[in-house]
Order: C-alpha cells, then sequence, then structure tokens
C-alpha cells in the first residue's frame, strides 16, 4: 500500500515534468502533424502502386504515426532518467525510505500513460483528416495498448542505456540507431507488397512489423493479396501481441537488472 | 561506546583501484555537531555516500542508531537526512511541489505533507516563492529547498554535504544560523566542509581526514592546543612600501634571535611567529628587543587557527590541496545554471 502511495507520487512528478515543458510539448505534438501531412503527401505517390484503389494512402498512414509517436517518444524516459541522475534527484529517491522498485515502476507507469495520450491525439488528428477505424472505439482502444506494450519495452531500454551510460545524448543515439533502420524495414511507410523480399522476411523478427500491422488490423485493416482486408486476422494479430508483449517483458526485465544494478 | 554513529575500520576502494577511504574510525554522538574537514578528494563525500546507504562500503563496519549499515539501510533511512553539495531539486516543479513530493517519499499523507510542505516554506523564508518552478530560484533560495527537502521527515541525523560551497557570504551566515537552529532543537548534524572557519564557528567536534585517513580528531580548540602556544603577529603603522619592508625584515631578525619563538615568517604586511614558551615571558623579552632594533611595531597575541592546525598536520595547506576529484556514483555533472 506504502508503495503503491509512493509509486503514484512519483509518477505525477513525472507527467508533470513532461506537462510543464511548453517547447518540448510543442514539438511533440507538432512531429506527429508533419508526418500526418507533409510526409503522406510526399509518400503516397510511391506508394500508390502497392495500395489498392480506393484506399488513402492516410489511412493506412495513421496507424503508423501513431505508433512512430509511441515509438520516438519512447527515449524521453531514458533521457529524464539521466537528468534525475545529473541533478542527484534519483539520490534523493534512493535515501528515501522507499521501496525502490517504486522509482522505476513509477517512471514506467507514467511513460504508458503519456505514450496513450501521445497515441490518442494522433487518433484524433487523422479522424479529422477523414480517416475512418473500421472496428470502432475498442479497436481503436486495443490498438492504442499494443502499441504502449511496444513503447514500454523502448522506454525500458531507453532506461538500460542510460543507467548504463549516465549520459542522455548517447541514450538518444543508441535509441535511434536501433529504430530508424526497423521503421524503414518495417510496412509502416509502404505496403507490405512494396518491400523487397528479403525485408518482408526480416519483418517476421522485427518489431516495429508487428506492432504497425497489429495495430492496422486493428484500426484500418491490413493489405492482403491486393485487398484491404478490414476483418481482424486473429492468428497474426495473436502472433503480434505475443511477440510485443514478450520484447515488452525482455525490456522492463533488464531495465530492472540495470537499475539494480546501478543502485547498489 | 553510545554513538549515534560508530565507525569502525571503513574502507571504500573503487574497482579501478582507487582506495578512496582507507580505514577509518569515528563515532558521532547524540545531539552533536560534527565536523568532517578535509581537502577535495580527501573521501569527504565517499564517506557520507557510504553513511547514506547510497554507496556500499568495502570494508569495516558502521552502525547509526543501533542499526547496523548493510542489514537494516531502510530503517536507516527513515531516522536521517541528507543535503548533498549540489542541491538536488527538480526545476519543473514548484518549491511547494517539491516539499510535498518529498513529504511523500517519507510516507506521510498527502495532507500531512502539504502542511509539512508550508510549515518548512514558511521557516525557509521561501513561502512567497512557493508557487514558482524551483528553476527559476536563485542560487541561495536552491540550497534553501534542498535543506527544507531533508527536513521534512524531522530526521534525527542531518548529513550536510558542503552545504554551503558555492554560498556568498550572506547567504552561508543564514545557512550557519539555520543549521545550528536545528542542532540547538536536537538534530544531530553531520556536516563536511572545506572551510575552516565554518568547522571552528560550528562543530563541537572534529574529524580530520586527509587522503582517505583521519588525521586528526577533537573539539575545535583541543586541535588548536595540540599546536602548542600562541601566535605573535606584528604589524606596522607606516604605508611607505620601503619603510615597511625594513621594518618587516629588522623586526623579523630581532625576533628570530630571540628564545621562546619558533618559524618565524615575514608576510606581505606584517611578521608571524609562533609561541613555543609561554606568553609572558616572550612578551617582555619581544618588545625590549624590538625597541633596541629601533622597529615601531604594534604586537597581537591570538590562538592558532585551524589552517595552522591543518598545515601543521598534514604539510599543506587545507584550500591549496590538488587532489583527485571525488568519485561519484553518479557523476555531479550539471546542465543548467
Amino acid at each position: 500500500m506504502e508503495t503503491a502511495r509512493v509509486t503514484l507520487a512519483l509518477l505525477v512528478r513525472s507527467l508533470k515534468r513532461t506537462v510543464r515543458r511548453p517547447v518540448f510539448l510543442t514539438i511533440s505534438l507538432f512531429q506527429p502533424l508533419v508526418w500526418l501531412f507533409l510526409f503522406s503527401q510526399v509518400m503516397k505517390n510511391f506508394a500508390k502502386a502497392s495500395i489498392p484503389p480506393g484506399v488513402s494512402y492516410v489511412t493506412l498512414f495513421a496507424p503508423a504515426v501513431m505508433l512512430q509517436t509511441i515509438m520516438f517518444g519512447s527515449f524521453q524516459s531514458g533521457m529524464a532518467m539521466v537528468s534525475d541522475i545529473e541533478f542527484g534527484l534519483l539520490d534523493k529517491f534512493l535515501v528515501a525510505p522507499i521501496n525502490r522498485t517504486a522509482i522505476l515502476l513509477g517512471r514506467t507507469l507514467a511513460d504508458g500513460v503519456r505514450m496513450f495520450i501521445q497515441g490518442s491525439i494522433i487518433i484524433a488528428l487523422s479522424m479529422v483528416l477523414g480517416v475512418r477505424f473500421v472496428h470502432g472505439p475498442q479497436g481503436v482502444i486495443a490498438a492504442l495498448l499494443l502499441a504502449v506494450v511496444f513503447g514500454l519495452g523502448l522506454s525500458s531500454l531507453s532506461n538500460v542505456v542510460a543507467l548504463r551510460t549516465k549520459n542522455s545524448e548517447t541514450t538518444l543515439m543508441v535509441m535511434n540507431f536501433f529504430l530508424f533502420p526497423l521503421l524503414f524495414m518495417s510496412p509502416a511507410l509502404v505496403p507490405r507488397g512494396a518491400l523487397p523480399s528479403w525485408i518482408d522476411t526480416i519483418g517476421r523478427v522485427n518489431p516495429v512489423a508487428y506492432a504497425v500491422e497489429g495495430a492496422r488490423n486493428l484500426t484500418v485493416g491490413i493489405i492482403e493479396h491486393g485487398h484491404l482486408q478490414t476483418a481482424i486476422d486473429w492468428t497474426e494479430l495473436g502472433r503480434a501481441v505475443a511477440f510485443l508483449i514478450g520484447v515488452a517483458v525482455i525490456g522492463l526485465t533488464s531495465a530492472r537488472m540495470a537499475f539494480r544494478k546501478a543502485t547498489s | 561506546m553510545s554513538g549515534l554513529v560508530e565507525v569502525a575500520g571503513l574502507r571504500k576502494t573503487y574497482p579501478d583501484g582507487t582506495e578512496a577511504v582507507r580505514g577509518i574510525d569515528f563515532e558521532v554522538r547524540e545531539g552533536e555537531f560534527f565536523g568532517f574537514l578535509g581537502p577535495n578528494g580527501a573521501g569527504k563525500s565517499t564517506t557520507i555516500k557510504m553513511l547514506i546507504t547510497l554507496l556500499p562500503k568495502t570494508e569495516g563496519s558502521v552502525t547509526i542508531a543501533g542499526l547496523t549499515l548493510g542489514r537494516d539501510d531502510k530503517k536507516i533511512r527513515e531516522i536521517i537526512g541528507y543535503a548533498s553539495q549540489d542541491v538536488s531539486v527538480d526545476e519543473d516543479l514548484t518549491g511547494r511541489e517539491n516539499l510535498i513530493l518529498a513529504g511523500r517519499l517519507y510516507h506521510l499523507s498527502h495532507h500531512d505533507a502539504v502542511a509539512r510542505a508550508d510549515e518548512l516554506l514558511e521557516l525557509t523564508g521561501l513561502a512567497e516563492v512557493a508557487a514558482k518552478k524551483a528553476g527559476f530560484y536563485s542560487g541561495g533560495m536552491r540550497k534553501r529547498l534542498d535543506l527544507a527537502q531533508a527536513l521534512v521527515h524531522r530526521p534525527r541525523l542531518l548529513f550536510l554535504d558542503e552545504p554551503t560551497t558555492g554560498l556568498d557570504p550572506q547567504n552561508r551566515r543564514a545557512m550557519w544560523n539555520e543549521i545550528e537552529r536545528l542542532n540547538k532543537e536536537g538534530t544531530t548534524i553531520f556536516l563536511t566542509t572545506q572551510y575552516m572557519e565554518e568547522a571552528d564557528t560550528l562543530c563541537e567536534r572534529l574529524a580530520v581526514i586527509d587522503h582517505g585517513t583521519i588525521v586528526a580528531e577533537g573539539t575545535p580548540t583541543s586541535l588548536k592546543a595540540k599546536l602548542g602556544g600562541e601566535v605573535l603577529t606584528l604589524s606596522f603603522s607606516t604605508d611607505d612600501p620601503e619603510a615597511l619592508s625594513l621594518l618587516i625584515k629588522r623586526g623579523a631578525g630581532a625576533l628570530r634571535a630571540l628564545g621562546g619563538l619558533s618559524d618565524v615568517r615575514e608576510a606581505d604586511r606584517t611578521v608571524i611567529a609562533n609561541i613555543s614558551n609561554g606568553v609572558g615571558e616572550v612578551l617582555p623579552e619581544a618588545l625590549r628587543v624590538l625597541e633596541a632594533a629601533g622597529v615601531e611595531a604594534r604586537i597581537a597575541v591570538s590562538p592558532p587557527t585551524l589552517d595552522d592546525v591543518f598545515i601543521s598536520i598534514t604539510g599543506h595547506a587545507l584550500r591549496e590541496e590538488e587532489g583527485k576529484p571525488t568519485r561519484w556514483r553518479f557523476g555531479a555533472r550539471r546542465r543548467r545554471r
């Protein structure tokens, strides 16, 4: 009970920090807008060949933007960890008679809340742009949760890098180094049919591919054999859920280990 | 022994082989104002970090209020407060929110945490800026907020790691008053400092650490008494540089010829000597030889300062020491301000 209260206090504190940085907040809202408006304009002609007629690029692209926003926002967690170390705040928490798990747990839960809100904003913007989510609010919420599960895996890994390097630039660079290739080797920006076959094969172990196809599956449908398939493919979805939960568990466990190592 | 803090054979060797603390013993008594004095890199911060459960010790035993460090760490954390050398406040939170969070970390209910925060804001004179983000606070205000955070649970034992480093004289004095008041109210204080004046004014008892070893321990008075006698200082009324240097030379020469004085030094505007025999015998003799040499001077006799003590023990001055930087478990890099 005590631990739950401390966790909540630390969660609220993490969220306040995010909200109170105006520049940061503005950019993290505008970035997805840029993706949605500009990028979809640029990409739609390239992707045209592999999109069935009558399906808009923005529709396919919207769940991917939601996912990207969560993915690339996940490193804020590790960077905040570095800042807490630098400012001696972590020491302050460690000197307090609390269950130390609450420190990491509070941060992780705050990450989850933040990601869910960020994702919801993108969904709302997409609806303004005319994207139709065929499986209704349940589908959208399920897709958001799926993206958040993946995001928590990533934010945990950013904490691992942060605790090892104690440097926010390095944390940012390491995470980008891995995420950009994974993004471009996934069907996030172009439909699977347009990807070279070897990349599509690699996609079987690419978490971003699972996350983006899973999110599409639950919201706008996926393209299969040149047609937009709007019925949920439960086998594919089950695989995606299992794979992403696996990523999250690995991330959370290694973050916990790294945290213990750094604080004992 | 009945110390609140009892340290025996405490040692810290970092993985890279640096021996930051090389087997130290001391005790801090309940209610005491204890000073841990030493130059940068002497092992002060490493010691404090071990005592507050942030850094595992390599060897030795420590008990705090009868609790064993390394075994009862969580219980130890309940009774200690800690303010670090570098202020640790959350710049995105207001002063009040920082204190409420601190209260929550010490398991106060939300209601109690708010009440305690307001009380501490009043006490530290931060009530007016309580609703401002701590990022906008001045250096002195941050220090006060940081200290207030360490007091939120009314700790029995308060660790202060160089609390006045980087403060201007006015804020330093205010901080001293604040800490002294806490000590009078019954809080045991463990203070590290590299300022002699601070240790001399505030501390009842001192341990002097240099290169990871305790080189002296005792009250400021007893440490100074160990040096023996007092210090004799000649000063001159002339402003003319040539006349002054002549007077200094002659004055020093006359004193050097005298028994009962040692280590006669020529300073910029004064001549200083240690009195090794009784003041009563030396002083008339000094007056006589100075008059005979035609040196007109004011003579002052004063007790030695802790600076003199430190130099005599270690052979080097406290603040000039080019020690290795203290190792921090978490780097103390600052990004803003």
